[in-house]
């Protein structure tokens, strides 16, 4: 937990990337067990107003990149690829949070806005069709006007 | 009975219209005794049109009672007036001649009596049943409807206020069973032409319609239904039977439109195939999809084929509602099936892009018209949209801002997803093309290439879905900002432009190609029409 605050944030045009894996990898076992992976999460969540948890080969998490970014908003985007093992343990994590997504078996991408989770692409795009999901970016504060 | 029928057929097909009824009259005089025999003369040419589509209902019943019975004369009279019957066809305003031998050999093969009715009617005196369908009102040799028939003589069994709206249904549904089963030659069918005349009974013809030789008894029923008081025994049990037989007949109907059916979707898979293995020529490793149809493929092709057909029927009744002005509740109710119908199609898809998305990306489920539009394996969201737009014009300030706030957020997601689509393109493409190309298959880790490639190709799948997910979300938000007679009036317009997209489809495939002898009727290549434009057209498309 600790390690996390210790990871090395770059900013980048206004979305905040955490790609470095390195600082993520716990040696002792306490850090595995799930309700520690939970509280990553959460926290990791937490961090910001809209936060993207994806994998930097997947196309569905490009997509709901896209049109997050294209709607004006800077998330915080995790690539668990990239994040060695701490990553799988997060999206083991996510795809407890999240049973039954579509993107044929990858469970990313995952997003969470202003702390809570919203879900994966489907929702994302239910949301935005619904005309739902732009004032919840506003109540978030990750989109203002 | 058959032979005296025969007979009179013979007579009919002389075209001798006067002869005829005598004849017919005679014929059916032993049959009832005590019933007054009218020959009429002069039979409205509205009762001759008539009688070839209720004579059709029952012709059935006849059929199959000469068949059961194994009527080989009715089997070798038929196929003599068979000819003069086709070409008499559409000539039955002539004469009452002409009606009989009007019907043609392939009438509808589901009778609307039962069958012990149609001994009865070898015996002639429920001819009256063919006359009573009958009445003034001109035959309309219209398929106005495509339901099941329910029984002629059961129809008309009902006290019914003589009216020609009542009887033009009876009749253009004894003219749709005609003409549904026109590619079913049914050649022992003439044997009985006066029994056929026991069409489904009613009262009209008794109002209006001098009674025919035949027609006794048609009368004597005629009289008993109208009054609602006379009937007796007699009627009442043949009219059991006719429900009965009708009944049977309908489930029969339904059996050979299914057979039918999945004979048409056999023969479309065999238009594939012969497609594919044309386009594809030597190419028999190559694709898994050259071969058959998956069987999930197959499955669905059928499924939408019953949906197309389903959604006729909604647009049907949609158009009638909005006519109508139904009250909102029972509106919105149709307009609810509507969504449900639609949604219905949004599972099938579902449930195919599991196990073979390409069948639905690549579109051979839709017709080439609506593959034009195709994005993704199905409609553009805002091109849908647009076209709405400009069909639901009275819109409240409110609904045109949901409108164009729907619109624009289903392009920032078609945006988003087509971008995603380029980079699964890009990728897969870039995994395929690894290595050096020139060794073929020589270089080291193809298979492990083969894997991610694979991988990158399943994800497509994830694509379609997201991309019908989009389609509906966006019919149903689209069904919350509006009203329910615009939701309504919004269904018909979608469902009557694809409607139309589909009849492109066929006079396009129906156009005639003199000049490509190898191509069948499925949609044509960019270069079969590059070259059907270099070519002469002396063909009667070229005002279209």
């Amino acid at each position: 937990m600790m390690r996390m605050q210790q990871q090395q944030v770059v900013a980048v045009e206004g979305g905040v990337v955490v790609s470095n894996g390195g600082g993520m990898e716990s040696p002792d076992d306490s850090s595995s067990s799930s309700a520690i992976v939970y509280e990553r999460v959460a926290a990791m969540a937490s961090g910001s107003a809209v936060v993207v948890f994806s994998a930097s080969g997947c196309c569905m998490c490009h997509v709901v990149k896209r049109l997050l970014l294209g709607l004006g908003v800077g998330p915080a985007v995790y690539e668990l690829d990239q994040l060695g093992g701490a990553g799988r343990e997060i999206q083991a994590a996510l795809a407890q949070l999240l049973p039954g997504s579509s993107n044929g078996g990858a469970v990313v991408p995952v997003v969470f806005v202003g702390g809570r989770l919203l879900g994966g692409v489907d929702k994302v795009m239910a949301c935005h069709i619904n005309g739902s999901l732009v004032p919840l970016l506003k109540d978030a504060g990750a989109l203002w006007l | 009975m058959v032979q005296g029928e025969e007979s009179s057929w013979r007579m009919a097909s002389a075209h001798d219209h006067e002869r005829a009824a005598v004849h017919l009259n005679q014929a059916a005089l032993p049959y009832h005794g005590g019933v007054q025999a009218h020959a009429s003369a002069a039979l409205p040419a509205s009762f001759l049109d008539f009688q070839p589509a209720a004579a059709a209902a029952a012709y059935f019943g006849e059929l199959e009672e000469a068949l059961i019975h194994g009527a080989a004369n009715a089997g070798g009279v038929g196929h003599h007036p068979g000819s003069m019957i086709t070409s008499d066809m559409h000539s039955a305003k002539s004469a009452a001649a002409g009606y009989l031998a009007a019907r043609p050999p392939t009438l509808e093969i589901f009778p609307s009596w039962p069958m012990r009715h149609q001994q009865q009617l070898h015996s002639g005196n429920s001819q009256q049943s063919v006359g009573s369908t009958t009445d003034s009102s001109s035959a309309r040799n219209t398929m106005a409807q495509m339901e099941l028939v329910s029984p002629g003589p059961a129809s008309s069994i009902r006290p019914s206020p003589p009216s020609s709206s009542e009887q033009q249904p009876q009749q253009q549904r004894q003219e749709v069973m005609m003409v549904t089963t026109d590619d079913y030659s049914y050649k022992p069918a003439f044997a009985p032409p006066p029994a056929t005349l026991a069409a489904a009974p009613s009262f009209q013809q008794q109002l209006q319609l001098p009674l025919h030789g035949g027609d006794h008894d048609k009368r004597k029923h005629g009289l008993a239904r109208k009054d609602g008081k006379l009937v007796d025994s007699k009627t009442e049990r043949r009219l059991a039977q006719n429900r009965e037989a009708a009944k049977k007949s309908r489930l029969r109907k339904k059996a050979y439109v299914q057979n039918l059916e999945t004979s048409r979707v056999r023969l479309q898979q065999m238009e594939q195939e012969l497609q594919r293995a044309r386009s594809q020529g030597t190419f028999l490793g190559g694709c898994s999809g050259s071969g058959d149809l998956s069987s999930g493929a197959a499955v669905f092709d059928m499924e939408y084929a019953r949906w197309l057909d389903d959604d006729g029927k909604r647009l049907a009744e949609l158009r009638g509602a909005l006519q109508a002005h139904l009250v909102d509740g029972n509106l919105g109710l149709i307009v609810e099936e509507c969504m449900r119908h639609y949604d219905e199609l949004f599972g099938l898809k579902e449930e195919l892009a599991r196990s073979d998305v390409f069948h639905l990306l690549t579109g051979s489920w839709a017709t080439p018209a609506e593959r034009c539009f195709f994005w993704i394996g199905g409609f553009r969201p805002s091109d849908i949209l647009k076209i709405l737009i400009q069909q639901l014009d009275p819109l409240t300030e409110q609904q045109l801002m949901g409108i164009y706030g729907l619109k624009q957020s289903s392009e920032q997601a078609e945006e988003a997803l087509a971008q995603g689509l380029q980079q699964l393109h890009q990728s897969l493409a870039d995994t395929v093309a690894a290595g050096t190309l020139n060794e073929g298959a020589a270089v080291p880790n193809y298979m492990g290439l083969m894997a991610i490639a694979l991988d990158k190709l399943a994800s497509l799948e994830g694509f379609y879905q997201q991309a019908d997910n989009l389609r509906k979300q966006t019919l149903h938000q689209m069904r919350r900002i509006l009203t329910t007679r615009q939701a309504a009036r919004c269904f018909l317009s979608i469902g009557e432009y694809y409607r139309r997209l589909r009849a492109l489809s066929n006079l396009w495939a129906s156009r005639p190609r003199e000049n490509f002898i190898g191509t069948d009727s499925l949609s044509p290549t960019g270069t079969e029409l590059q070259g059907l434009h270099h070519q002469p057209q002396q063909n009667q498309f070229s005002g279209f």
